[in-house]
């Protein structure tokens, strides 16, 4: 039964997380703000010929989800922090692990739902025909947002804690993010092109490995992360 | 590209750069350690003192 | 929350000096054996004496990030801090010799590709281990809790070690899956020699680097502890 109590732990966390979210809209509504900015901005940077645009769409979306879920990274401890409730919350008994997973699962909500909204902006903005295999497509959005929400929330319970939070978490997250970053891009590219050279296979291998190792590691170095 | 003797500015280059990065640091190693030990006989000697001064 | 023993006394210098006046006249003789005993390469001419810097640079780099993610471990198993103290010495070492296998791998692109960069895998992987390592660096500077930044940049050092591989694997295919990248690391054996002798003298320069490192972090440590001990009697 010990697992159908921490899983209750993690629901509560992320419930929780939620709530304060959807009671205060303006720290999500900033956050797809931003994404919107950022995909506009790159659409200044590589067009206006549509075919570069078009090609450049698959990139360009990641790095704009990416800016802007590091934000709500930071966000996701900060109300805790300036409430000082992350010592109470470690009083309570339970695995640490499902503060993590709670903490993980809110964060994955929220990027979720920015990463519709900017998704749709940008394929509005960059002209993107979608292509047949659109299912595929949305398992790579799926996988990239567990691999960026995974790490973000793991490193930003340290950043977020330190003093220069705003510089220690994209120093720590983006070289760690590399892989799944690229894979999450070249298959997403891949698969806007209709995958002709049938790429985009080897790319969601490597994100659902990248996930699955990193998910593994993050829960079992949390707990001395988050005790110091 | 073929070899030339235009290549020797690239060797010299990367010795100087390698042996600029490592005596430099050679230079701070020592500073760092001259330094943490001149730290470690100061606070030693300060915690004897008071220790004196207390009993 | 401090549970840490602080009875330790820091380690002294010992025979390490002499050591380290060893480990210069060593490194001499093996530049000076690569540099004028090597005969000049057929394809590269005589930028294969870069190799004698470059090469040595990287291996004992990855040796010295062995190192940091040994004693991060056994920190996080036996919490002793000196561990701790151990890994952010290599840590120290390991960015250095990274960065100059950067610069080196730029200068010995530059004639042989006519490129400063490739977007090769072991370049870029080694580019990403650097930036892993600066954040490492950087999150031990911004963190003053001791405990709580040796706890952290453990986590961060074993992370990070664990993501090498990935990202060069990562990196490879998406090489591999649009055009081959040639390896210019094809060494002759006539100078193996000269190699060898050059990676023993960085591994062991590296070695006297994060052993005096190590000396210095614990010193400062310590003198910490003395003083802690020092104001609670006086309180």
């Amino acid at each position: 039964m010990a697992f159908a109590d921490d899983w209750r732990r993690v629901r509560a966390i992320a419930w929780k997380d939620l709530t304060t979210e959807r009671r205060s809209k303006a720290g999500f509504n900033g956050v797809v703000a931003l994404g919107v900015t950022i995909l506009m901005l790159f659409g200044f940077a590589l067009g206006p010929d549509t075919q570069a645009i078009r090609d450049a769409a698959a990139g360009a979306l990641w790095l704009a989800a990416l800016f802007a879920a590091v934000l709500a990274f930071n966000r996701s401890y900060q109300v805790e922090l300036e409430s000082g409730a992350l010592d109470p919350l470690l009083l309570y008994p339970g695995s640490r692990w499902a503060i993590f997973s709670g903490k993980l699962l809110a964060n994955l909500s929220f990027v979720g739902l920015m990463l519709v909204i900017v998704v749709l902006v940008g394929i509005v903005l960059f002209q993107v025909t979608i292509p047949a295999a659109w299912p595929a497509l949305i398992g790579v959005l799926v996988l990239g947002a567990i691999g960026i929400c995974t790490l973000g929330t793991f490193y930003a319970s340290m950043a977020s804690r330190s003093r220069a939070r705003e510089v220690l978490l994209p120093l720590l997250l983006f070289p760690m993010l590399v892989p799944a970053l690229l894979a999450a891009m070249q298959a997403s590219k891949a698969l806007l092109g209709g995958d002709l050279m049938h790429e985009a296979d080897a790319w969601i291998k490597l994100l659902i490995a990248y996930d699955v190792i990193f998910l593994i590691a993050t829960h079992l170095a949390f707990e001395h992360v988050i005790e110091a | 590209m073929p070899p030339t003797a235009n290549n020797w500015n690239f060797v010299i280059a990367a010795y100087v750069i390698a042996w600029v990065t490592l005596g430099g640091y050679w230079l701070f190693v020592h500073r760092a350690v001259r330094q943490a030990r001149a730290q470690y006989d100061q606070a030693v000697s300060a915690a004897a003192k008071s220790e004196g001064t207390s009993k | 929350m401090s549970t840490q023993s602080t009875s330790w006394v820091p380690p002294r210098a010992g025979r390490w000096p002499l050591f380290g006046a060893f480990t210069i006249l060593f490194l001499i003789a093996g530049q000076v054996l690569g540099l004028t005993q090597s005969p000049a390469d057929r394809d590269m001419g005589d930028l294969e004496k870069i190799i004698y810097v470059h090469v040595p640079a990287a291996w004992v780099m990855s040796v010295t990030f062995a190192i940091v993610m040994f004693y991060s471990l056994r920190y996080l198993w036996k919490r002793d801090e000196r561990d701790d103290l151990a890994a952010a010495a290599a840590a120290e070492v390991g960015t250095l010799l990274n960065g100059l296998t950067l610069a080196l791998g730029m200068i010995f692109g530059k004639p042989t590709w006519g490129v400063w960069w490739a977007w090769d895998a072991r370049l870029t992987s080694t580019l990403v281990l650097f930036l892993i390592f600066i954040g490492y660096l950087s999150l031990r500077e911004f963190v003053d809790d001791p405990e709580r930044r040796a706890q952290w940049s453990a986590a961060v050092g074993i992370l990070g070690a664990i993501n090498v591989g990935i990202v060069y694997m990562s990196v490879r295919w998406w090489r591999t899956l649009h055009q081959m990248q040639s390896s210019p690391e094809t060494v002759d054996a006539t100078y193996v020699l000269a190699l060898r002798v050059n990676a023993f003298a960085f591994l062991f320069l590296m070695i006297y680097f994060v052993r005096r490192r190590y000396e210095s972090l614990c010193l400062v440590r310590a003198a910490d502890h003395a003083a802690e001990a020092a104001a609670l009697r006086g309180a």
